[in-house]
């Protein structure tokens, strides 16, 4: 993640104003497919792709590796993000509704580590309890005071193995992700019949409990590989930078393999584009692959 | 004496790294929709347009770092 761009105090505050998707790379074969047809449609699917889509899901900013392709920094991308606002009528008082859940415990708990943000697990034993539970959490997932603060999943008892301490009955667990993700410790339980105001109130009380370890990107990747942490993606890993994939290259940035940094920013600001008076993407309009990939997706 | 005052000083910088650590999980963040199913979705209903990120949650197989 390019936090050089996305961490920033006014690309987050002009976010609101945006629907942020933001999807795992090799962790869907049906994703991997629609992030291919955003940047470099005939190469291999890097470790991270950046785009801004209409509505619609048509490219109106070309996409490429990070912001920092894209943009000259944060102060340009929020400009830029806030003239497409404007121009959709965009503001931020709809909020999403349904709650935003990463698609198992295993990767949530990932994600979190990444995030260096504790987890909170909707448990139910089947789905429809799951998606009253997920229904009851989601608008205090979304409010001013707690969205991007926290990771949020589903699943049944039977998905809590790698966390320490859970109460596998339906209920929300409140959890501090461990280092590399591959396991966490809950840190707090909610019955099933927990009010929103408890699950704002444990939400803020779990994020002052959960101090995360942080390591440098190299020194994480290198104690990773010195405690065996090998992670095992849906699909193939085919960044050619990185030393799994088939087709890699030898480079090795200062940040390690397939760092979303990418390489300098030779491309500086896109020709066309937003604002340029023309919606032209990098690869003229959208192409038929992805519309038809969207209409299948609806 | 001396021992004291490391202990004060280890007690100070462990206090330090806890706080900004803690610090770190409470600054404001992208209220990140994680599925495309999901996002087009809500982008469709509520007109807006999409900030669109991918990144492998792991490098080089390590996983817990983008």
């Amino acid at each position: 993640m390019d936090e050089r761009f996305l961490s920033k105090p006014n690309v987050i505050k002009a976010s609101r104003d945006f629907v942020c998707v933001r999807m795992m790379t090799y962790e869907s074969a049906s994703e991997a497919q629609l992030l291919k047809t955003l940047w470099r449609p005939d190469a291999p699917l890097e470790n991270t792709v950046f785009a801004i889509l209409d509505p619609d899901g048509r490219s109106i900013v070309r996409g490429g590796r990070s912001p920092q392709m894209v943009f000259r920094d944060a102060d340009d991308m929020t400009t830029r993000m806030n003239e497409i606002a404007r121009y959709y009528g965009s503001n931020g008082a709809a909020v999403p509704k349904d709650l935003p859940a990463v698609d198992t415990v295993r990767l949530a708990v990932d994600v979190a580590a990444c995030d260096k943000r504790p987890l909170v697990i909707v448990v139910g034993q089947n789905d429809q309890e799951r998606k009253q539970l997920a229904a009851r959490l989601a608008p205090t997932a979304w409010s001013e005071q707690l969205v991007g603060k926290l990771v949020y999943t589903t699943g049944s008892g039977t998905d809590l193995s790698i966390i320490k301490n859970a109460n596998r009955s339906s209920g929300y667990i409140f959890v501090a992700p461990g280092l590399f993700g591959t396991d966490g410790t809950a840190l707090m339980h909610l019955s099933a019949s927990a009010s929103s105001n408890d699950l704002a109130a444990a939400s803020k009380q779990t994020i002052g409990m959960y101090h995360p370890q942080v390591l440098s990107h190299h020194d994480h990747v290198r104690s990773g590989r010195q405690n065996g942490v090998q992670w095992q993606s849906a699909i193939p890993v085919s960044d050619p930078h990185d030393p799994r994939s088939a087709g890699a290259s030898q480079n090795v940035g200062p940040h390690g393999f397939g760092h979303p940094s990418g390489p300098p920013s030779s491309a500086g600001r896109p020709g066309g584009g937003f604002g340029g008076g023309s919606y032209g993407a990098q690869y003229g309009s959208p192409s038929t692959r992805r519309q038809t990939y969207i209409q299948e997706y609806r | 004496m001396r021992f004291i005052l490391s202990l004060c000083v280890l007690l100070g910088v462990t206090f330090v790294f806890l706080s900004s650590n803690s610090a770190f999980a409470e600054t404001d963040g992208i209220g990140w929709i994680p599925t495309w199913k999901q996002a087009i979705s809500e982008a469709s209903k509520a007109h807006k347009p999409i900030l669109l990120v991918a990144a492998a949650p792991q490098c080089a197989g390590v996983s817990g770092i983008w």
